[in-house]
């Protein structure tokens, strides 16, 4: 509904300011789809469907206390993702920005979550900004920004030893309201903005249909685990205000002092039922039991802020030199108390029949400090080069606290830890007469691994080419880049890499056709030990990208017609080995000076190795009519 | 000229289409002689290049906050990428907001081609260029090297929460990938070949490289409960784990 009185009221505009000599273009028309294999997993990954589209919009104008007002929008209608923005302005008086975003997102994967996850959900977010005395020595603004997410969807619930399919609903909405103001004084200028956040989310929860006996088919210790209903109800609230500031001051033109600083403090109140009937059973308790019932309170606060100074100082014209330091603190902590009434258990042996009420009271914590120190030099222009170094130093402290309750097996779940890691980052271009050649390398070099994954050494390089001929005739570019991580701490024995080459041409032999193409390669590939869960012993787990891309296409104009084309296959012989090939052709014919069409056209293939249960080959055309008058 | 007129630089200068000489020569510098000159280009000044950036651009956009520097960042106006590689006064994109030459992904594919091949040929991935989601929807381009491009929250978060707000928390039960790592520590934030962006094809891959107890003292390095994973119904963790980024009800994350 909200979307359609947004494209109504873009349609109406679109009437009001046909008569005017200003900016105009619409596109607007139908997409059909055509689509073969796993419905699925093409909506999953693409999800363009039938429907009506307004391609395009773009107006700019004047109106009456406006100097100018300036209105695009995009792919509104079928989606699955519109876009529309709104700008005005008002030259010294204010300024308005208003950014709208709309988007279907769908996800039902085969093979992820045993195929029972799925979701379709729509999320739309708006962004307004109304800046006043813009230009001036304080320029005040308000602003809001809301962010609703809502649809249906399926979940699993690991409930009374089993997993049960539940329907979900699911409704977010996040408000955000904001009031500053930006300031100017000489040489010292800066912005300071107060907002506050809230967050609130209603998903209730039923057995779905069908899902009675879970997932596990087997019995428990002698019993058939099988639910007759559940009823979840979860409401959460988030309240968040935050403070955000920075004021920069220059000191003869020379030194630039940066400071800055930003808080939040979020408090969430979570508020939980839920209701069960069936036959299941608990480790937990020792018992089988027919009914369950559960409330839950819980308070949750994230207390994080973070400041800091940076110095830049030019030496010579061009050449400069830039300190600073960051300090981030940030304080979780929350606490629930959980009241649950299993009715009617017994005994794994089937005795002592009666109702077993139990009371969770946890809390936990985690606190995190990560202070950064960076020193830089850059020299942005010495002739055709430009030269950066920096060196940066990051320590992480980090102490966390859980509750009893959440530790499975006693081990390293909480605890203090500790990390520091040692950067160097430089970069080094030359650019002369249409050539650009670069290099950047970079060295992190840490002292312990917080989590597993974490490296102790890694190596990032990346060479850069380019040439572009003079009056654009020829242009081609070479990237490579290489990034190697690892821990070689003998019980972990982390291996990665990241190799990435690609390099793309493009040409015009005559004016108005340039043809391009491009070849790219990645592997990347990790390593680690791990220990099976099942038996633990160590294994090895890894994991492999190992793909190719080519593209080719081209574009023409002449007169009328232009024309978009171009073609692309993407080979994965990774661990999940896949083919993706995407073809596109656009022709937009002028009728007249005011009137055309354009003609869309798309191919997108997936295919998997192994069974094709989530293969996909889906055709879209669309057509569309196009208004510039 | 008349095209001049609806560019953000003529807002309140240009008056039924007509745009004062003074507007021209913020930029381009005295034009008498040029117009004397019966239009002679060699007689007014042409920004081009960092020159053509300093002079003219930085004039009024030489703004620095915490997270953007023009002398400092990736983008600082150097001799190899300056506003006017990126920016057209007179000739950016009809369709491209800050006067961009091109479409945004187009531009940045120039110098960043890996990432930009990341988007376009991954399966999962996500989708630029379509619903207003472009790379400086998560980068600010003027941004200085490294994390410091990033452009967080108005409230100084990751900009992923810019969308995924109802993964904040905070929570009771936190999950410490998230409370002490970040999203990337699971997730690849531009395209993956793994369903949901996961960093490994498997979710038990994901889950396993760092819940294994080996003699170094990592967080969350205590093995879980007995598992078997060689069974398909364990090889997916969040079948069970749903509440894989936090819970305010259940220590596991089971809700």
């Amino acid at each position: 509904m909200k979307r359609t009185v947004i494209i109504t009221a873009i349609l109406l505009l679109t009437m009001a300011a046909h008569a005017q000599p200003v900016p105009f273009e619409l596109e607007a028309g139908y997409r059909f789809l055509d689509l073969k294999g796993s419905s699925d997993m093409y909506r999953s990954q693409i999800n363009e469907r039938n429907g009506l589209l307004i391609r395009n919009f773009s107006m700019s104008t004047e109106a009456r206390g406006i100097d100018r007002l300036r209105i695009d929008a995009s792919d509104f209608g079928v989606g699955p993702a519109g876009t529309l923005r709104v700008s005005a302005d008002r030259a010294g008086l204010w300024k308005l920005r208003l950014g709208y975003r709309s988007t279907n997102a769908f996800s039902a994967l085969p093979n992820f979550a045993l195929g029972q996850h799925v979701f379709n959900r729509t999320r739309r977010m708006l962004d307004v900004d109304l800046e006043f005395l813009p230009d001036r020595a304080i320029t005040p603004f308000v602003g809001y920004s809301s962010n609703d997410n809502h649809g249906p969807g399926q979940t699993t619930y690991s409930f009374g030893l089993d997993e049960f399919r539940l329907r979900q609903d699911l409704k977010e909405r996040d408000r955000e309201f904001r009031v500053g103001a930006g300031f100017r004084f000489a040489s010292i200028q800066g912005q300071i903005t107060q907002g506050w956040r809230n967050y609130h989310s209603t998903e209730t929860l039923s057995l779905a249909t069908g899902a009675n006996n879970g997932n596990n088919p087997g019995p428990i210790l002698g019993q058939p685990i099988s639910a007759d209903s559940i009823t979840r109800t979860d409401r959460t609230q988030v309240d968040t205000p935050f403070t955000n500031f920075y004021v920069t001051g220059d000191v003869r033109g020379r030194v630039r002092l940066v400071a800055n600083y930003v808080h939040l403090a979020a408090d969430s109140d979570g508020r939980e039922s839920e209701t069960a009937t069936g036959a299941f059973g608990s480790f937990d308790i020792s018992r089988f039991f027919t009914g369950f019932n559960e409330t839950a309170t819980s308070n949750a606060r994230n207390d994080t802020w973070r400041g800091g100074g940076r110095a830049e100082v030019t030496l010579i014209p061009n050449v400069d030199f830039i300190a600073g330091f960051q300090r981030e603190h940030r304080e979780l902590s929350g606490s629930a108390l959980i009241n649950s009434l299993f009715v009617n258990a017994i005994t794994f042996g089937g005795a002592d029949k009666k109702d077993i009420q139990t009371i969770l009271s946890a809390t936990s914590s985690v606190d995190r400090d990560t202070d950064t120190l960076n020193a830089a030099l850059s020299a942005r222009a010495i002739g055709p080069f430009s030269v950066r170094g920096e060196y940066r130093e990051t320590k992480m402290d980090v102490d966390v606290s859980p509750d009893l309750s959440e530790i499975v097996v006693p081990g390293a779940q909480g605890g203090t830890f500790s990390r520091r890691i040692r950067t160097f980052d430089a970069n080094a271009n030359y650019t002369k007469s249409g050539l650009m050649i670069g290099a950047a390398l970079r060295r992190d070099r840490a002292n312990e691994p917080i989590f597993r994954t974490d490296y102790l050494d890694r190596d990032r390089m990346r060479l850069r080419a380019s040439w572009k001929s003079p009056k654009d005739f020829f242009r081609a570019g070479l990237t490579a880049e290489r990034t190697t991580q690892n821990n070689d701490r003998a019980d972990i024995d982390y291996d990665a890499h990241m190799r990435q080459y690609s390099g793309d041409v493009e040409i015009a032999p005559v004016s108005g056709l340039r043809l391009r193409a491009s070849l790219s390669q990645l592997h990347g590939q990790s390593d680690m030990i791990i220990r099976h869960p099942e038996n633990f012993t160590l294994g090895r787990s890894v994991n492999e990208d190992n793909g190719t891309a080519r593209e080719g296409g081209f574009t023409f104009f002449r007169g009328p017609v232009s024309i978009d084309a171009s073609m692309a296959r993407f080979r994965n012989r990774g661990t999940l080995p896949f083919i993706v090939g995407r073809q596109h052709a656009r022709v937009t014919y002028d009728i007249k000076t005011k009137a055309g069409l354009a003609f869309e056209w798309d191919r997108d293939k997936y295919d998997e190795a192994g069974p094709a249960i989530a293969d996909f080959d889906a055709t879209r055309v669309g057509l569309y009519f196009r208004w510039r008058p | 000229m008349k095209a001049f007129a609806s560019n953000v630089h003529a807002i309140g200068k240009a008056k039924k289409d007509a745009i004062p000489s003074s507007l021209c020569e913020s930029c381009h510098g005295p034009g008498r002689e040029h117009i004397e000159g019966g239009g002679d280009k060699t007689k007014i000044f042409k920004p081009v290049g960092l020159e053509g950036s300093n002079k003219t651009c930085l004039t009024c956009h030489d703004t620095a906050t915490d997270r953007v520097s023009r002398r400092g960042g990736m983008h600082a106006n150097s001799a190899s990428v300056n506003c006017l590689t990126c920016h057209s006064i007179h000739n950016s994109d009809a369709h491209s907001q800050h006067l961009l030459v091109t479409p945004q992904l187009t531009l940045c594919q120039n110098c960043h081609a890996n990432q930009v091949a990341s988007f376009r040929y991954q399966p999962y991935a996500h989708r630029l260029g379509r619903g207003g989601m472009e790379c400086s929807s998560c980068h600010d381009p003027h941004g200085r090297p490294g994390r410091d491009s990033l452009r967080l929250t108005r409230a100084g978060e990751v900009p992923c929460l810019n969308c995924h707000s109802d993964k904040r928390g905070p929570y009771v039960f936190q999950h410490g990938a998230l409370a002490v790592g970040e999203c990337m520590t699971c997730h690849e934030p531009h395209g993956s070949a793994n369903p949901k962006r996961l960093t490994r094809a498997r979710v038990v891959q994901v889950c396993i490289e760092c819940h294994s107890p080996t003699a170094t003292r990592t967080l969350g390095s205590q093995p879980p409960s007995f598992h078997d994973t060689t069974n398909p119904r364990y090889q997916s963790c969040t079948t069970c784990h749903v509440a894989i980024h936090g819970s305010n009800r259940d220590p596991h994350l089971f809700k």
